[in-house]
């Protein structure tokens, strides 16, 4: 429940009700920007700033309406960007407060400033997230969709984007709700057979019964499937790149981000001298892990380098060993190979462009491991390598665009454990076991999925077994 | 401390039903001076329809009952003409005894133990009204002129409140087939600003023995092994008279179909809700119409009488109509009717006003318990009324109330439920209701309240006795389990095989074999002598111990993650209107509701997931703020 500790962490000491703003768009130069503003009396805090061409106020107009005027500072003639003000009143807007929306040229000195107005009027910087916080604690989302809008803010590419809105629009929710509802109707069975066994009831046979849950097992199994992946996607994949000194990490670290794609956040390491940057492979963000800067010039030192390149592996998800094709794969490659081994390993033979001929793969020691030769000096096979990464980072599966992913670990954790009880209750029905046993498994795995939408459907059981049979003697 | 005025007492119960004879039972066990007052002697836990006690789930509630040192198991021991075992073929959670009772000898037996109970009075008189002194029970006006002071009142009107009688076109007030209506207590109660709701139940006709066709209808006879309800009843072998099965035919239907609109469910004279768990036989034609038969049990009610009763043909429908049904009935062609199918409808309070004490939210000092709680079935009934007598008598004395929880009893499932969410039909018991049902068994029901029972005087030397021995026998026998061996031979490989296990090489334990699937401990014993010693009670608790441990822990640990919920209090003086963000139904139901707990909260219906989660945010933040 990290989103669920963070939004209280944010609400103690802060009023719940006063009035924030934000920039609501994306920064960078665009056409349009939004200055979103929510709270009680917001719709005057923009009346401050805005001033409309037909002079009527803000304040004045009904919900959902569109003003055409323009920003200035209150009592000045000076207009700061012509705008477009959209009044949207309490509770019918998303955080079920007042809220105004003024819509300028997207520059960021234009919203800026405007946001500026708007906040010497009387509002204040909302935090990260804290419109969500608000149309969570008004709810208007559940608890499952205010965590995808976490996931949105902080996305570090466009996959994991659509992966966390296909969760906020309930696509995940959708799934969840379906599994939920295939085992509260597997309990109307197994509880009708215990409760009304002395009853007439055209009951289904243990055979449908397991046949249905295995149904079940499987949609759990669907959705899970894309767990681990969906995991990557959204939280990105920490590739630590190691190798012995002058192997070519570096260039290879610009091989990768020379390119074309998107380079999202360069994080300079604040605590460590080792370098991350983001690229994104097909939407998936790879934070590499360059310890390239690490340098041996004594005993004292290399000990700590070498502490410091540990602790990178320690962190990481991934790692690419670099070794010097040309050179040779030495005793100290074929020692850090050993080491990096605990995670999936790479090995890159850099430096092809020196050989003559198409490289063979050197004997590492291991026959298991990848082993691709690239040069990053001519960028020869740098895209096959970025196919690699990907893959294995995704065990070997392809995304699909549409695909619901769960993204999240804590609710992977719960269909897993649904998954384990849905498992138990099969082996309860295949051993004979009267139907209770199996029923209690179903309730369990009920409330696992139920921690994911929040939906306890156990008092629906009886209303389904009247609607279905005729009981009473 | 004995009290000279005899109008003077700490509890007074007003009606002597099931719930009634088991609430003034429980406070007089806690030396209580008790009055209950009845309309007559000789309903003292009348059975006025079903003559049976016990049934799934209700089994396990008559379990509980005594349990905690109430008297109705022992009481149907003493007066069962057949006893069966439900659910044989299923596991140890979900079996439950079911009794045809004496219909004359239960109430008398129970009546002799109401008269012999220290310090409990029997009054015979109409409890026309309440009174309160500042907001709180002071007493009860008998007949309108006498007095009976008390700082404790249940009550357990049954169906007697504005009670009115159906047969047919012709509807009268009653609260029973002869019996009045309390019309002065119902208006007392809405004077003191409880609210009611209306419900309706109806019985089927009875018929005389000579005239009842055996040759055209199934025997069911009862359980051919000695049975018993109470921990503390001997074994004994009841008479075990059968009960016959029969069926209603195309052309009971047909008679139904053309009559309906002279039945009060659509005529309109009876129009409150009914239990769905026993719909008259009118109901179950209409709503099944795919259905071309349905089953009629014919079980006896006294030996003293010649009366049967058929369960299945419950109706209220006009008499001439009701014996033109029965025609066509195999078995039933010639019988005669001794008394008329009738519904009764009647107030309930609707037990969201009562808090998980059974005392009403509003009036300090006013219990309720059974049927006028929206409840349906004597076993409901019993179990309300023991802890109403309790926590009636706890209140009396100062004492902090006593509430069962969901995962300790189904009476504890029961009266969350009825606190929490309401009631929209006569609420019965299923074991489906429980979340915790493997735990909530009928042998282990001693293990799970008598502790209880014997912390606050309930239990008696004798059950106190009884309860140690019987936990001594369930550790021999597993620790008897656990160290005996079998030797491999021919004869048990053989056994194994059938239950489709693999032979054994070597001496195997007992507990080894047992947690075999398809081995019992019936299969077992064939080996070896040293089971047969212990009761079966007590080789039920072993199995579940051993063979199902898996299951019960994890079923534990569910109950852990309940007791979590359950554990986070909700203030008092929670204005629920000063919370942002939660639904106005939510709003609504918490303000009436008043959970005490974030788990209780979500049960409230029309409490949403997101309504439970914008509350426990908000305790974080009460908590942060009391933790500054």
């Amino acid at each position: 429940m990290r989103y669920n500790k963070r939004m209280q962490g944010q609400s103690k000491g802060k009023a719940n009700n006063d009035i924030i703003a934000a920039i609501a768009t994306a920064q960078g130069a665009g056409g349009i920007g939004i200055v979103r503003l929510s709270g009680n009396g917001c719709i005057a805090v923009a009346d401050a700033v805005f001033t409309a061409q037909d002079a009527q106020s803000l304040n004045s107009r009904p919900g959902y309406t569109l003003a055409y005027g323009h920003v200035g500072r209150p009592g000045e003639a000076t207009v700061v960007d012509e705008a477009l003000a959209t009044v949207m009143r309490a509770p019918h807007s998303y955080t079920k407060e007042d809220v105004v929306e003024l819509n300028v040229h997207g520059g960021p000195t234009s919203l800026r400033r405007t946001l500026n107005l708007v906040l010497e009027s009387g509002a204040r910087i909302a935090e990260p997230g804290e419109f969500t916080r608000r149309a969570f604690l008004s709810g208007r989302v559940d608890l499952a969709q205010a965590e995808a809008v976490l996931d949105v803010i902080e996305a570090r590419t466009k996959r994991a984007g659509d992966v966390a809105v296909r969760q906020l629009t309930g696509a995940l929710s959708q799934q969840v709700e379906k599994i939920a509802a295939a085992l509260a109707e597997l309990l109307v069975d197994l509880d009708a057979a215990v409760d009304f066994s002395d009853e007439d009831l055209d009951l289904a046979c243990r055979e449908a019964v397991m046949t249905s849950v295995d149904r079940v097992a499987e949609s759990v199994d669907t959705i899970l499937a894309g767990a681990a992946e969906g995991e990557v996607v959204r939280a990105g994949v920490r590739l630590a790149i190691i190798g012995r000194p002058n192997v070519g990490k570096s260039s290879l670290l610009n091989a990768l981000l020379r390119r074309d794609r998107a380079i999202v956040t360069p994080v300079p390491g604040t605590t460590r001298d080792v370098l991350e940057e983001t690229i994104a492979i097909d939407g998936v963000a790879f934070i590499l892990v360059d310890t390239a800067g690490i340098r041996h010039t004594d005993d004292d030192v290399e000990s700590k380098g070498v502490a410091r390149s540990r602790r990178s592996l320690a962190e990481a998800d991934m790692v690419a060993l670099v070794v010097d094709a040309a050179a040779g794969v030495t005793a100290e490659d074929v020692a850090l190979l050993g080491e990096a081994r605990v995670l999936p390993t790479i090995v890159i033979g850099n430096k092809s462009d020196l050989l003559s001929e198409s490289p063979d793969r050197p004997d590492l020691n291991d026959e298991e491991v990848d082993y691709i030769s690239v040069s990053a000096k001519t960028g020869e096979e740098i895209d096959t390598l970025e196919k690699l990464f990907l893959s294995r980072a995704l065990g070997g599966r392809v995304l699909a665009t549409d695909e619901v992913l769960v993204s999240n670990a804590r609710h992977a954790d719960a269909l897993r454990r649904a998954k384990a009880a849905v498992a138990r209750a099969r082996a309860a029905l295949s051993d004979g076991l009267s139907e209770e046993f199996a029923a209690s498994e179903i309730r369990t795995a009920l409330s696992c999925v139920g921690e994911i939408t929040g939906r306890d459907v156990s008092a629906d059981i009886l209303d389904r077994i009247f609607g279905r049979f005729c009981i009473g003697k | 401390m004995p009290n000279s005025d005899p109008n003077d007492f700490d509890v007074i119960v007003i009606g002597a039903g099931h719930a009634g004879c088991e609430a003034a039972l429980a406070a007089a066990r806690l030396g209580r001076r008790v009055a209950l007052v009845t309309l007559s002697a000789e309903h003292i836990a009348h059975l006025p329809c079903n003559p049976s006690i016990g049934g799934i789930g209700k089994g396990q509630l008559v379990r509980e009952i005594d349990a905690l040192g109430g008297a109705m198991g022992c009481v149907a021991d003493q007066t069962a003409l057949q006893i069966k075992k439900l659910n044989h073929s299923k596991g140890p959670a979900v079996q439950a005894l079911r009794a045809q009772v004496d219909k004359i000898y239960y109430p008398r037996a129970m009546r002799a133990i109401i008269e012999a109970a220290p310090g409990l009075e029997l009054i015979i008189g109409e409890a026309a009204e309440v009174t309160t002194r500042q907001g709180v029970v002071s007493g009860v006006i008998l007949n309108g002129s006498r007095r009976l002071t008390a700082a404790a009142v249940v009550l357990t009107a049954g169906t007697f409140l504005r009670g009115s009688l159906t047969i047919g076109p012709k509807t009268w007030p009653g609260g029973r087939m002869g019996e009045i209506a309390a019309a002065p207590l119902a208006a007392s109660l809405q004077a003191l600003g409880l609210e009611t709701g209306r419900f309706q139940t109806a019985t089927p006709p009875r018929v005389r023995r000579d005239s009842v066709d055996f040759t055209a209808v199934r025997a069911e006879p009862g359980s051919a092994e000695p049975l018993h309800f109470s921990f503390i009843s001997g074994p004994s072998q009841p008479l075990q008279l059968p009960c016959h099965l029969t069926h209603t035919t195309p052309e009971t239907h047909d008679v139904i179909r053309r009559n309906i609109m002279a039945s009060p469910i659509k005529s309109g004279a009876v129009g409150a809700h009914g239990p769905r768990n026993c719909p008259s036989i009118d109901r179950k034609v209409i709503n099944f119409p795919e259905k071309e038969s349905h089953p009629v049990f014919i079980e006896p009610e006294s030996l003293e009488s010649a009366e049967l009763y058929l369960q299945g043909l419950t109706t209220a429908m006009p008499e001439p109509l009701q014996e033109a049904i029965i025609r066509t009935v195999p078995g039933l062609e010639k019988a005669i009717i001794t008394r008329p199918g009738y519904a009764v409808s009647y107030d309930y309070l609707p037990p969201c006003q009562l808090g998980p004490d059974l005392q009403a939210k509003t009036v300090p000092g006013l219990f309720a318990a059974g049927q006028v709680n929206g409840t349906t079935g004597y076993e409901e009934a019993a179990a309300q009324g023991l802890l109403a007598g309790l926590n009636a008598a706890r209140w009396t004395a100062g004492e902090p109330p006593i509430t069962i929880g969901r995962d300790q009893a189904y009476i504890g499932v029961m009266v969350d439920d009825l606190v929490t969410q309401g009631v929209a039909e006569p609420y019965r018991v299923y074991t489906s209701r429980a979340e915790f049902r493997l735990l909530l068994r009928s042998d282990n029901a001693d293990q799970r309240l008598t502790p209880l029972a014997i912390e606050l005087g309930l239990a008696d030397a004798t059950r106190r006795q009884r309860f140690a021995s019987r936990q001594a026998a369930i550790k021999v026998l597993e620790q008897t389990l656990a160290a005996t061996k079998l030797r491999p031979s021919a004869s048990l490989n053989a056994r194994l095989a059938e239950h489709g296990g693999g032979p054994i090489t070597q001496g195997a334990s007992l507990a080894e074999l047992l947690r075999r699937p398809g081995i019992s401990l019936a299969d077992l014993s064939g080996w070896t002598p040293v089971l047969d010693a212990f009761e079966d009670d007590v080789k039920v608790t072993a199995t579940v111990d051993i063979k199902y441990a898996g299951y019960v822990k994890r079923e534990v640990a569910r109950v852990a993650r309940h007791q979590r919920q359950e554990g986070k209090p909700i203030p008092a003086d929670l204005d629920y209107h000063q919370l942002r963000g939660i639904s106005f139904e939510a709003r609504e139901r918490l303000t009436l509701v008043r959970p005490l707990s974030l788990g209780q909260a979500s049960r409230v219906s029309g409490v949403s997931p997101a309504d439970v989660s914008i509350l426990m945010v908000h305790l974080e933040r009460i908590d942060a703020k009391h933790g500054a």
